[in-house]
């Protein structure tokens, strides 16, 4: 049974990219957005395991979106997805809360594992 | 345990640190201020004294043992930063220079070098033995060693202090977010006492890809720290517990790690000695040879299938001969950074102040050039600084700036390094040259009034010529730039000198960025094949008798609308007395800025061709600056266009 996966990204093509990565991965992508207002939105409405969110997106970016979503669950688990050279912006989001980053491009094996570290299972 | 095999490491890692020291060591001189400074030279130190100790080189620890005594007083203010620390450290640096020399030849140090050592030692211990701090600290925060004086304020009733190295992937992106999700997963759960590196070097890359987390928290278990700081791009994680520890465990722990330390560190760079990599450099040459060959007969096959795959083998070939080339370049620095030393010193002697820049460091080329590089190098380093350079005074005098300057600069120049010596010293007196020359018996009084500045500089380079009044102890006997001259010639390079008199001189050495393989033209005369380096080949063309001239006696041509001499390669090469008619196929050389012409039978084709040394007494005459192995499998000489009679 796949744990259930809200995944954020502007881009129509990383979203794809990112949910057959999950799906391959035994995940269940239970929801998709494309700004950070989408992220907070659907992250009530559907309260997945797990977000995987980019950083730079229009209408409220990443970071407001990852602080949004663990004032409404502290216990959420966000993992964030960055460029090459977003350094601050990383430390900002770990700072807000979330659990780990990966970086772009993805090699699939990675954000699988950072998925299942951050949810803790192996 | 069987230390030999750790005494090449030793003596390479050894040496690495030596420059970096000497560099850090200058650098200090001039900002006696930075903290950074004095670190990076306490850390070389210490690294070596690790490292000489772990190998049974009692002295040399011993003496680097001394030398980071004084250093860490320094680096605590207990002690002022002074000429004579500063020189105290050079002279150490000097010994361990010596004595690491020995290693590498696979000797122990002898007795009088022994002797150097402990004088030395003696020396830097009444250095050290300034007015002493009644307690002072005990342990050194420097590459994990345990700082207990930063970790104990953190610590409760029920608290543990855990020492936590993290190695980062090679290739980790964003590394210090990286480190920045550790560190703050880490304080989810308990306190850091420092990092080291310190925090704020990891917060700006300033690191490797390890670190070290000295951590208090009320968590009793390592497995569960490791469970929770586990992220991506994560190599490696250890934890251990530290408890305070005595001096003598400290400095054994130290000791033993700086080795483990070493390995951890760099564990994707692999030593290959120097004889490898030229045995490797042969082989790839002979591929190359073979492949021009092997092209030769897939031609002439007219099959396809042959001419396809000798095209991928031809195309292997090229990527191979240009990793392997690759894998022998080394950046000028690695002979660059010891010449602020050199001129430092020159200048102390002679008691000049001399302000020396070093351009193009990162510039890379072949180890066997560069190495060939240091001594001709040193040697127009020093003869600027002794020779080149006015007195302080007679620069003041003439109302130039008292503190000279010589410069030191790499350029990369089509396939070739440009390296410029330059002062803005006395220049060199053409009059000078010419009265020695005529003193000498080399041309007469007439000859001399008429010699261009170039020409007059020629002299310079010409074995038993010196300017020089007297013998110094930093140029020793005769200025020796015949020595340099031939010296960059046998590499395949070419020298040229610049001089404004009172202003200042450049020396200008050409050499080749890689020495084993050149592109070459080939062509023939009296029906033998000569090679013809490329870098030197200006332009060919079929000669017509109505062009030739004669000047002054002597045959010549126009050509960018200056009068070059022309004459037939063989007789150039002195392969045959007799003169034909200066016509057919011609092609024109440079030579350090001048043309000449040479008729040719025929252009045989263009070749990439391994350059091989020739036997000294086959050249006699510097006609030559090698062989090589033609497609046909037969020697062909390559012709030295420096040398060639124009």
């Amino acid at each position: 049974m796949g744990h259930r996966v809200l995944v954020v990204d502007d881009a129509i093509f990383m979203r794809t990219m990112i949910s057959d990565i999950l799906k391959k991965g035994d995940f269940e992508v239970c929801g998709e957005g494309a700004t950070g207002a989408e992220a907070v939105e659907q992250y009530k409405k559907l309260k997945p395991d797990l977000v995987i969110m980019d950083i730079i997106m229009p209408d409220m970016g990443g970071i407001e979106a990852v602080k949004a979503i663990m004032q409404n669950d502290p216990n959420a688990r966000v993992l964030m997805c960055s460029a090459m050279g977003q350094q601050a912006l990383v430390v900002e989001a770990i700072q807000a809360g979330a659990r780990d980053f990966v970086v772009k491009p993805f090699q699939p094996s990675r954000v699988l594992e950072a998925a299942r570290r951050v949810l803790q299972i192996s | 345990m069987d230390t030999t095999k750790y005494r090449d490491l030793f003596v390479s890692e050894t040496r690495e640190h030596l420059v970096s020291l000497n560099r850090a060591l200058l650098a200090l001189e001039k900002n006696p201020d930075d903290p950074a400074l004095l670190d990076e030279i306490f850390r070389s130190m210490h690294t070596i004294k690790g490292m000489a100790g772990s190998i049974g080189q009692d002295q040399i620890a011993e003496l680097a043992h001394k030398a980071e005594d004084l250093l860490d007083r320094l680096r605590k203010r207990q002690l002022k930063l002074a000429q004579p620390q500063v020189d105290a450290i050079f002279e150490s640096i000097d010994y361990l220079e010596s004595a690491v020399a020995e290693l590498a030849a696979g000797r122990d140090p002898q007795q009088n070098l022994k002797q150097q050592g402990a004088e030395l030692a003696k020396k830097i211990e009444g250095l050290v033995a300034a007015p002493q701090n009644s307690k002072t600290e005990v342990t050194s925060a420097v590459y994990g060693g345990n700082d207990f004086s930063r970790i104990n304020p953190l610590k409760t009733a029920d608290s543990f202090v855990y020492k936590v190295r993290v190695l980062l992937e090679a290739d980790v992106a964003l590394k210090s977010a990286r480190a920045f999700l550790v560190l703050h997963t880490l304080e989810q759960f308990g306190k850091i006492a420092y990092t080291v590196p310190e925090r704020r070097d990891l917060e700006a890359e300033r690191f490797d890809r390890g670190f070290s987390v000295f951590f208090v928290t009320s968590l009793h278990s390592e497995k569960e720290i490791k469970s929770r700081i586990a992220s991506g791009e994560i190599e490696d994680i250890e934890i251990e517990e530290v408890v305070e520890e005595t001096e003598e465990e400290a400095v054994e722990r130290r000791t033993v790690s700086a080795f483990t330390q070493l390995a951890q560190e760099r564990p994707r760079e692999v030593k290959v000695s120097t004889a490898r990599l030229d045995k490797l450099m042969n082989l790839v040459g002979e591929l190359v040879v073979w492949r021009e060959r092997l092209k030769q007969l897939a031609q002439m096959s007219r099959n396809t299938l042959i001419q396809d795959s000798v095209d991928q083998v031809a195309q292997i070939t090229s990527e191979l001969q240009h990793q392997v080339l690759a894998s022998r370049l080394v950046a000028m620095s690695e002979i660059f950074d010891r010449f602020p030393r050199v001129v430092r010193d020159a200048a102390k002697v002679l008691n000049k102040d001399i302000d020396f820049r070093l351009e193009g460091r990162e510039l890379e080329m072949d180890r066997s050039i560069l190495q060939m590089l240091a001594e001709p190098l040193v040697h127009l380093l020093r003869n600027s600084v002794d020779h080149g350079m006015e007195t302080m005074a007679q620069r003041e005098a003439l109302g130039k700036r008292k503190i000279g300057s010589v410069t030191l600069s790499a350029q990369k120049v089509k396939d070739q390094a440009l390296i410029i010596v330059e002062d803005d010293g006395r220049g060199i007196d053409t009059e000078r040259i010419k009265k020695k020359a005529v003193e000498k018996g080399w041309i007469t009084l007439e000859q001399a009034s008429k010699l261009s500045q170039k020409q007059a500089f020629d002299f310079l380079a010409r074995p038993g010529f010196s300017t020089a009044e007297k013998v110094t102890e930093v140029s020793g006997r005769g200025v020796g730039l015949d020595v340099v001259k031939s010296r960059i010639e046998s590499m395949g390079g070419s020298m040229a000198i610049e001089s404004t008199a009172g202003q200042g001189s450049r020396f200008l050495l050409n050499v080749p960025l890689s020495l084993a393989i050149i592109r070459t033209l080939l062509v023939s005369s009296q029906k033998q094949v000569f090679a013809l380096p490329m870098s030197q080949v200006m332009e060919t063309f079929e000669l017509k008798p109505e062009n030739v001239k004669t000047l002054q006696g002597r045959t010549a041509i126009v050509y960018r609308s200056q009068a070059i001499p022309v004459q037939k390669l063989s007789r150039a090469l002195k392969l045959e007395p007799e003169e034909g008619p200066l016509s057919g196929p011609t092609v024109v050389l440079e030579r350090q800025g001048s043309y000449a012409a040479y008729l040719i039978d025929r252009m045989v084709g263009q070749q990439e061709i391994v350059v091989k040394p020739l036997a000294r007494f086959l050249n006699a005459n510097k006609t030559f600056s090698g062989v090589a192995i033609s497609r046909e499998g037969q020697p062909m000489l390559i012709v030295d266009v420096n040398n060639l009679e124009t």
